[in-house]
C-alpha cells in the first residue's frame, strides 16, 4: 500500500508529488494520470495574482479574507509562501532558475501579441523581460507558422533559420532541440546581431533550448550584448516541457512511481475512508491501495470535470458534487476576451479548510481524501482562476500534502 | 469469425482519432521524432492522416512506416486517442499494399527460427557473430549488421519442462493452486533460464505450474504488418488459454511485450472483440504484476536474501551502485505501475531506480532493420549514457529485445527481474 496516491500530472499533481517527496522522503508516493498533464501547455511561469499592484502576498491575504471559500483561503497564505519557497528551491536544484523572495512583486512578461502579463515567479527564459527597455526587437523564423513576430505590433525581424530543408512543419520543440546545438545557436545569434539596429532587448519565441536552456540563453545574451527573453508560443510549450522533463527526472530519482497513460476510473471508499483507486489498465482494472489520496485532476480543461450537451457537469472519479451554474447560457460572458472572464472557469468541487472535498450534505466525503489545484471551485466574483492558477495549484498541493502525510 | 462487433462509438481504435485536439503532445513525446527527419510524428501520421484513410484506398502517408510502435504517444495523450494502435493498423495496410517483403517476413516469424535453429545452435551462434555473414545479411536482406542477436540456448524451455515433468510426475501434489506459465518464444529458445527461474519462483510460492501448448504472441508479425498471420497465432493462444482464465487459473508470463499483446493488442490492434479474447486479456499477468498482487494479499514469500548474500559474481556487478531499472514501453502500456521495481524494493540492500527514459529504441524488430538501426541507437542514447554515468554494471528490464539492445549499447549486463528475485530466493536455474 502506498502512503500517498496523487491523481493528475498537471501543476498541482506534479508539485504535490515533488513536495511530498521532500517533506517525507521515506514515503511511498505514486502519481497516476491519463496522459501528460496541462503543465506542458502552460507558459511555465507562476501566476499568483496577476492583478496585484503592490506586494503580491499582501494582496493575496486580502483576497483570502474577502473570499473565505477561495482556494487560497482554504489552503492558507502560509501554505502559499511555503510552497513557493520549496518550489523555488526545487526549481534551482533542477536548474530552471525559479526564484522566490519576499516582498514579492509581479514581474513583467510579454506575449507573442505584444501585450504584457504579470506573473509573480518566472524561470530564466522570461527574466530578461524586466530589462526590455524602450525598444525590444521581436524575432521570428522565416516560414515558421507557429510564431509570427509582426503580430506583436513592435519592431520585428524575420531571420532564415540555419537549417537544411525539412520535409515537415517544425514544432516549438523541434526548434528548441536545434537551439541545444551550439552551432545553430551561434548562427542565430550572428543573424540576429546583424538586425539589432539599436534594439534594447531581443524577444525570441520560447524555444531557446530544451536540455541546454540556461546555456543557450547565456550564449545569446553574450553574443547580442542586450537582454534576451522568451515569449510563450502555441502549445506544446517548451518552457512547460523543460519543467515537466526536469520534474519527471527529479521524481523518478526520488523513487516516486510515475504512471502516465491510464486514467483512474474510480475511487474505492469504505467506512468514510478511501482505500485506493482503480485504474483503467490493459486487460483488467488495476487497484492501487493508499493511506491517502490527493485528487488533482483539474477542471473542465484538465480533465477532472466533464460536461454534456444538457449542461450537466460532473466529477469523474469520486462523483463529487460540482459547484456550477445550471443555466448554460450563463457559463460564458458575451465576449471571448472580456475582462470579467467566464463563469465556467470558476466551476469546481467544494472543500473544507482541510482541503477535504465535500459531499452533497457539505461533509467531507472521506477523511483521507484531499483536493488540490484547479478542480477546486473558485467563488464567483473572485479574480479569474487564470490569474491565480499556479499559486492556487502550489498552495493547495502543499497544504494537501502536509495534511495527507500527517 | 467476428472481426468487429458493435462497440460504443469512439471506443473502436480508428474512431478514437476523433478525440484528437491536435495538441501535439504526442509529437513532442515521440522518441523517434527528435532523431530523424523521416518521421513527421505520431499526430501527423496517426489521428491527422486517419481522416484521409479510406478502407479501400492506399495509405496517404508512407512515413508511418517509421513509427516504431513503442506506444508512448498513446500513453501521453491526455484525451484517450489510441495513436500507436491507429498507426500500427495503418502500417499493416501499407505493408499489404507494398506486397511481400522477405526481410519483414523473416523478422516477423522469429517464432519459427527460435525452434528450428535450436539443434544448430553452435553453428548459428557462430554464424550470427561472423561479421561477413552479417554484412551479407544487411546487404541482401536489410537486416542490420550492428543489431544484437540473441544466442540459441541449444535446448528449449519446453524440452526442459517435459523432462522435469516426467521425473516429477509421481510426486505431483495437486492440491496446490495452479498457474499457467506463458513462456513466449524468446524464453523457449534463447533464454530458457528465465522460464526455469520463473517456474521455480512460482513453485516456491506454493503454486503448481502448468505449461500448456501455446503459440507465439504474434507481436513480431503484427509490428511487421502481417496481421492475418498474427491473428492466427492470436487465435491459437486464445483457444489454448482462455479456458484457464474462465476457470480462474491465472496465466503468467515473463515477457512484458508478449503479455501486452495478449492483454491489449489482440483487441485494440488486431481487432478481435470476442468474449474469449477479453477473458484471456483479463486473466493474464506479467510475472511481476502477479507476484506483487500476491504480496499485496500477504501471500508472497519474502524470505529474500540480502544483496550481500548473492553469488559473488553477481555481487561484484551490483557492488554499491544503484541498479538501473528500465520500464519498457510495452510494459508501461499495461497500466499496472512498476511491479518489478516494487518487488526489487523488497530485497534487502537492493537500490533499484527507474531510469528517466521513454524508450530504449529497439522497439521489437524495428532496430533490426538496417534503415532504422541508427534511429534505434539514437533513441536509446540518453538511457545508455545514463547507465554509463551511474557506472552500473548491471541493469534490469522486463522484455527481451530491450535487454539485448541495452546490454549491447550500454555495456551493462541486463537481466530480467526474475533473475534478481531468484538470487534473493536462493533459486538457481
Amino acid at each position: 500500500m502506498d502512503d500517498l496516491i496523487i491523481i493528475g500530472a498537471g501543476w498541482a499533481g506534479l508539485s504535490a508529488a515533488a513536495f511530498a517527496s521532500h517533506l517525507k522522503p521515506s514515503a511511498k508516493i505514486r502519481l497516476i494520470a491519463q496522459g501528460i498533464g496541462s503543465l506542458i501547455v502552460t507558459p511555465a511561469w507562476l501566476s499568483l495574482l496577476d492583478s496585484a499592484e503592490g506586494e503580491v502576498i499582501e494582496a493575496i491575504r486580502m483576497l483570502a479574507m474577502r473570499y473565505p471559500e477561495h482556494p487560497y483561503a482554504l489552503a492558507g497564505v502560509d501554505s502559499l509562501i511555503a510552497a513557493a519557497r520549496l518550489f523555488a528551491q526545487i526549481g534551482a536544484e533542477i536548474g530552471l532558475g525559479y526564484q522566490f523572495e519576499l516582498p514579492l512583486y509581479n514581474k513583467r512578461a510579454f506575449t507573442a501579441l505584444g501585450t504584457q502579463q504579470s506573473p509573480a515567479i518566472v524561470p530564466y527564459g522570461y527574466q530578461g523581460a524586466a530589462q526590455a527597455g524602450t525598444q525590444p526587437l521581436f524575432i521570428g523564423f522565416e516560414g515558421w507558422r507557429d510564431h509570427y513576430p509582426a503580430l506583436s505590433g513592435a519592431p520585428f525581424a524575420l531571420i532564415a533559420p540555419p537549417l537544411s530543408e525539412r520535409p515537415w512543419d517544425l514544432t516549438p520543440t523541434d526548434y528548441a532541440r536545434y537551439f541545444d546545438q551550439p552551432h545553430f545557436c551561434a548562427e542565430v545569434a550572428r543573424l540576429v546581431k546583424a538586425r539589432l539596429n539599436g534594439a534594447t532587448a531581443v524577444a525570441f519565441p520560447a524555444v531557446l533550448g530544451l536540455e541546454q536552456h540556461a546555456q543557450v540563453l547565456q550564449t545569446l545574451q553574450e553574443r547580442l550584448g542586450v537582454p534576451v527573453f522568451e515569449l510563450p508560443t502555441l502549445p506544446p510549450s517548451v518552457p512547460g516541457t523543460r519543467l515537466y522533463n526536469k520534474l519527471r527526472r527529479y521524481l523518478l530519482d526520488r523513487r516516486v512511481r510515475l504512471q502516465i497513460g491510464h486514467p483512474v476510473r474510480r475511487g474505492v471508499i469504505e467506512g468514510g475512508r478511501v482505500l485506493g483507486v482503480e485504474v483503467a489498465a490493459a486487460g483488467k482494472p488495476q487497484f492501487f491501495g493508499a493511506k491517502a489520496v490527493i485528487l488533482a485532476t483539474g477542471n473542465l480543461y484538465g480533465g477532472g470535470l466533464f460536461s454534456d450537451d444538457r449542461g450537466r457537469i460532473w466529477e469523474g472519479i469520486f462523483d463529487l458534487p460540482v459547484q456550477y451554474v445550471a443555466d448554460r447560457q450563463r457559463w460564458f460572458g458575451a465576449h471571448l476576451l472580456s475582462a470579467e472572464g467566464h463563469a465556467v472557469h470558476h466551476f469546481g468541487v467544494r472543500a473544507n479548510a482541510h482541503l477535504q472535498p465535500l459531499n452533497a450534505e457539505g461533509a467531507p466525503l472521506a477523511e483521507n481524501l484531499f483536493v488540490a489545484g484547479h478542480i477546486l471551485a473558485h467563488p464567483f466574483g473572485a479574480p479569474l482562476p487564470l490569474e491565480t492558477a499556479e499559486g492556487v495549484a502550489l498552495a493547495t498541493a502543499y497544504r494537501a500534502v502536509a495534511l495527507a502525510l500527517r | 469469425m467476428t472481426e468487429l462487433r458493435e462497440l460504443p462509438y469512439l471506443e473502436e481504435t480508428p474512431f478514437t482519432a476523433d478525440h484528437c485536439l491536435k495538441c501535439n503532445i504526442c509529437t513532442q513525446a515521440c522518441p523517434v521524432v527528435p532523431v530523424t527527419d523521416l518521421f513527421p510524428g505520431p499526430k501527423t501520421v496517426g489521428p491527422q492522416a486517419q481522416r484521409f484513410r479510406d478502407p479501400d484506398l492506399p495509405s496517404p502517408d508512407k512515413s508511418v512506416e517509421y513509427c516504431s510502435g513503442c506506444g508512448i504517444c498513446t500513453l501521453v495523450c491526455p484525451h484517450g486517442v489510441r495513436v500507436m494502435e491507429i498507426n500500427t493498423q495503418a502500417k499493416a495496410k501499407l505493408a499489404e499494399a507494398k506486397g511481400f517483403n522477405l526481410r519483414d517476413w523473416i523478422l516477423g516469424h522469429n517464432a519459427w527460427w527460435g525452434v528450428l535453429g535450436t539443434p544448430f545452435a553452435p553453428l548459428l551462434n557462430w554464424l550470427f557473430r561472423f561479421k561477413p555473414f552479417r554484412w551479407l545479411a544487411e546487404k541482401t536482406l536489410g537486416i542490420s549488421a550492428r543489431a544484437a542477436f540473441p544466442t540459441w540456448a541449444g535446448y528449449t524451455f519446453r524440452s526442459w519442462w517435459r523432462q522435469r515433468e516426467r521425473q516429477r510426475a509421481a510426486a505431483a501434489d495437486d492440491s496446490r493452486p495452479a498457474v499457467v506459465y506463458y513462456h513466449g518464444c524468446s524464453t523457449n529458445s534463447y533464454e530458457p533460464r528465465i522460464g526455469k527461474l520463473a517456474v521455480q519462483i512460482l513453485e516456491h510460492n506454493g503454486f503448481r505450474v502448468i505449461v500448456p501448448p501455446q503459440a507465439c504472441c504474434g507481436l513480431p508479425l503484427q509490428s511487421n504488418g502481417l496481421f492475418a498471420e498474427a491473428r492466427q497465432f492470436a487465435r491459437k493462444n486464445i483457444s489454448a488459454l482462455a479456458d484457464y482464465a474462465r476457470r480462474g487459473i491465472p496465466i503468467v508470463g515473463t515477457s512484458g511485450s508478449c503479455i501486452m499483446a495478449l492483454k491489449g493488442d489482440y483487441e485494440h490492434v488486431l481487432g478481435l472483440h470476442d468474449e474469449d479474447t477479453r477473458l484471456l486479456a483479463s486473466g493474464i499477468y506479467d510475472i511481476s504484476e502477479f507476484l506483487w498482487h500476491l504480496h499485496q494479499q500477504g501471500k508472497l514469500r519474502t524470505d529474500f536474501l540480502p544483496v550481500s548474500a548473492f553469488p559473488p559474481e553477481v555481487r561484484a556487478l551490483i557492488s554499491d551502485a544503484i541498479v538501473p531499472y528500465h520500464a519498457p514501453c510495452q510494459l508501461k502500456a499495461h497500466g499496472m505501475g512498476r511491479p518489478a521495481l516494487d518487488l526489487l524494493d523488497l530485497i534487502p540492500e537492493m537500490r533499484a531506480v527507474e531510469m528517466d527514459a521513454d524508450c530504449c529504441g529497439i522497439a521489437g524488430t524495428y532496430g533490426y532493420k538496417a534503415e532504422k538501426r541508427q534511429i534505434a541507437e539514437d533513441v536509446g542514447a540518453p538511457l545508455f549514457r545514463r547507465i554509463r554515468e551511474i557506472g552500473a554494471k548491471l541493469a534490469v528490464c522486463d522484455t527481451e529485445t530491450c535487454r539485448w539492445h541495452i546490454a549491447q549499447m550500454s555495456g551493462a549486463q541486463v537481466v530480467h527481474p526474475v533473475e534478481l528475485l531468484a538470487y534473493a530466493y536462493g533459486i538457481h536455474a
